[in-house]
């Protein structure tokens, strides 16, 4: 035996552990130029050099079986098993050189090619979710925020994607996530504390439809917008505390002005005290004796109209009541008067002082009756009175289209009715009511 | 004998001016009412040849408004306001309604008595300008008139969005102001810069 035959064992062996790692790197290459879709010559490149491979491997496993026992080698496995040992070694070492010029286009084509895998792997590297779905609700690529998403919202990471967005949509998912947000866009409050946006779109990949679903983390936004909302509502409530000090501050005024001017009395009756006891210790003082007169008469006229019944404790309304008598006209009240409710009760003086006015120099009445009523969002008053007839429809001159102005811009209505009888109708709001229910006035 | 008509709904200062009315040989009181919407009322039954009329009066109707009305019925009666508001709008408001003379209660060395006298003889006594309040850093008269505005809007307690809308400018544009007026101030907030305005009454929103 020469040649194969003649090598050490252990040599032997060698070499077809070798022969055996070169054919299943063969097959590698052959398996991955099919599935990566490689040019047809290098799939040739790959398939013949797996064959050469082959073919040089069970060779010599062959002829290095037949050292072991007795097999019947087959005449070409005899004569390459036959030739000089070296010969082994060419062939082995040209197999190599074409298995590792396969392994090294395999690498640079996988380098510079997307594969399935790559995109499942960048996907899943991203760090929002996506899902693609098809037309029938199949997933067909999802990443892994994807399923830790699902998993917190609906408890699975298998389901129709149809089905997972009426979900969705509807709010149907487990304790713990809130909806913040619907329409389009929804917006999820996670049991994990982030914030998630999700929406959907339709793609066109080679001519067929598939479904997107992402979704952004939102978290930050989220926050802030709740910082906002808070920050809102901190102001608004300063903003309502505003207006009450709006509304109480004449009343704050006033009541310094009413200080300020008691403190003049004050010092005025000082003034004249001072001066008067000069004028009796000294006999001479820095004001004439006329001048201490009149001092002290000013001051003893202030103290009698201090006398008279003050006017403070009289209500609003009652000034009204006055002016009609002033005017010989009875006035008549049905219903309450909103005395707490200032901006209306305003309105509804204003309209009785034009029906006054008109009362005496058009209608030549005698009493004016205003019937009050109200309703969850309006005050109804209704002005008539006891005189002649209009002739014909009134027109409205300076005073009521003045009025009108004044009750439209604060959200009420007017109307006049000429026939039979004068009538003027003001439907103003009330204070908490809301002018815009159209169901209860207007 | 002058006849005079006095709209003021502070018991004190109308009891001032009915005790001058009263003291004095020239002037005869008419009334002395609350509510300047009703003073029309009186206008027609007595022949009134002067008012005495407070801006703020009763419910928060506005003196400027009845005198207007009544300047256009009535132009032959006088008017004079009298108030103590430094609101930096009311001596233009009072001559744009025709008012006839303007006192400022607590400010003006004149007599009232004395600039009724000027008034009834055909003057018209206006003060130079707007009492000057401190507000804050600053005072009142460094501020423009567009600020006044959005100041005036702002112890309304409504939004910069509300305000803008009103005054016809954007809300960053009020944003802005306001920003400049806290600078200029030095108060800490929109609400102590409403709440100070208000309070030294160079701004007063007509709420009704």
């Amino acid at each position: 035996m020469s040649g194969f035959f003649a090598l050490p064992g252990y040599v032997q062996s060698a070499l077809l552990i070798c022969w055996c790692v070169l054919f299943v790197a063969d097959i590698y290459c052959v398996i991955a130029s099919f599935i990566h879709k490689a040019t047809v010559s290098s799939k040739l490149i790959c398939f013949s050099n797996f064959l050469f491979c082959s073919v040089g491997f069970f060779t010599f496993a062959f002829g290095y079986m037949s050292n072991i026992r007795a097999v019947v080698l087959l005449p070409f496995v005899m004569k390459i098993c036959s030739a000089p040992w070296v010969t082994a070694f060419l062939l082995f070492g040209v197999s190599l050189i074409f298995t590792l010029i396969c392994l090294r286009k395999i690498k640079i084509w996988r380098t510079e090619h997307i594969t399935p895998m790559s995109i499942k792997e960048g996907t899943d590297k991203l760090p929002m979710g996506i899902c693609f779905h098809d037309k029938n609700g199949v997933t067909r690529l999802i990443n892994h925020r994807m399923e830790d998403i699902c998993r917190l919202l609906i408890g699975e990471t298998q389901f129709d994607a149809f089905v997972l967005w009426e979900r969705l949509s509807r709010g149907d998912v487990c304790h713990g996530n809130k909806i913040i947000l619907s329409g389009e866009s929804l917006i999820y409050s996670l049991s994990d504390g982030s914030a998630v946006s999700f929406t959907r779109k339709k793609v066109d990949v080679d001519g067929a439809d598939y479904y997107e679903i992402k979704a952004v983390n939102v978290t930050r936004e989220y926050m802030l917008s709740l910082n906002l909302q808070k920050r809102n509502d901190e102001t608004r409530e300063f903003n309502r505390r505003l207006r009450q000090y709006g509304e109480k501050v004449d009343d704050i005024m006033r009541e310094r002005e009413i200080l300020s001017a008691k403190i003049n009395i004050h010092d005025e009756l000082g003034e004249t005290l001072l001066a008067t006891r000069n004028y009796l210790e000294k006999g001479k003082t820095a004001v004439s004796r006329d001048k201490l007169l009149e001092m002290w008469k000013s001051n003893i006229a202030l103290f009698r109209t201090g006398e008279r019944k003050s006017l403070e404790t009289k209500s609003s309304f009652s000034d009204l009541y006055e002016a009609a008598e002033v005017m010989g006209i009875e006035l008549k009240v049905v219903g309450t008067v909103p005395e707490a409710d200032k901006g209306t009760l305003r309105l509804i003086i204003s309209g009785a002082r034009e029906c006054l006015t008109n009362a005496v120099h058009h209608a030549n009445a005698t009493r004016l009756t205003l019937e009050i009523k109200r309703d969850k969002a309006f005050y109804t008053v209704d002005y008539t009175n006891d005189g002649t007839p209009p002739d014909g429809e009134i027109s409205e001159g300076g005073g009521l289209s003045y009025l009108r102005q004044r009750i439209e811009k604060e959200g009420g209505f007017m109307s006049v009715q000429s026939e039979p009888d004068f009538r003027l109708t003001l439907k103003l709001p009330c204070e908490g009511g809301n002018p815009n229910d159209k169901s209860i006035g207007g | 004998m002058i006849k005079v008509l006095v709209v003021e709904d502070q018991a004190m200062p109308r009891q001032l001016f009915e005790s001058i009315i009263s003291a004095s040989a020239d002037y005869e009181l008419v009334q002395s009412i609350r509510n300047a919407d009703l003073a029309d009322v009186y206008c027609e039954q007595f022949d009134v040849d002067l008012i005495l009329m407070d801006i703020c009066t009763d419910m928060n109707s506005s003196g400027l408004e009845a005198s207007e009305r009544i300047k256009k019925k009535f132009p032959q009666i006088k008017i004079i306001i009298v108030t103590s508001m430094p609101e930096v709008s009311y001596l233009d408001r009072a001559k744009n309604a025709g008012v006839d003379s303007f006192w400022y209660k607590e400010v003006s060395d004149e007599p009232i008595i004395s600039l009724m006298n000027r008034t009834v003889a055909g003057e018209s006594v206006y003060p130079d300008s707007t009492p000057v309040v401190p507000l804050g850093q600053i005072k009142s008269s460094d501020f423009s008139d567009r600020e006044l505005e959005i100041l005036r809007e702002l112890t309304s307690g409504d939004t910069n969005a509300d305000i803008g809308e009103r005054l016809g400018i954007s809300q960053h544009t009020v944003r802005d102001h306001i920003k400049s007026m806290l600078e200029k101030t030095g108060f800490h907030s929109r609400t102590e810069l409403a709440v100070k305005a208000r309070e030294s009454g160079i701004v007063i929103l007509d709420r009704y």
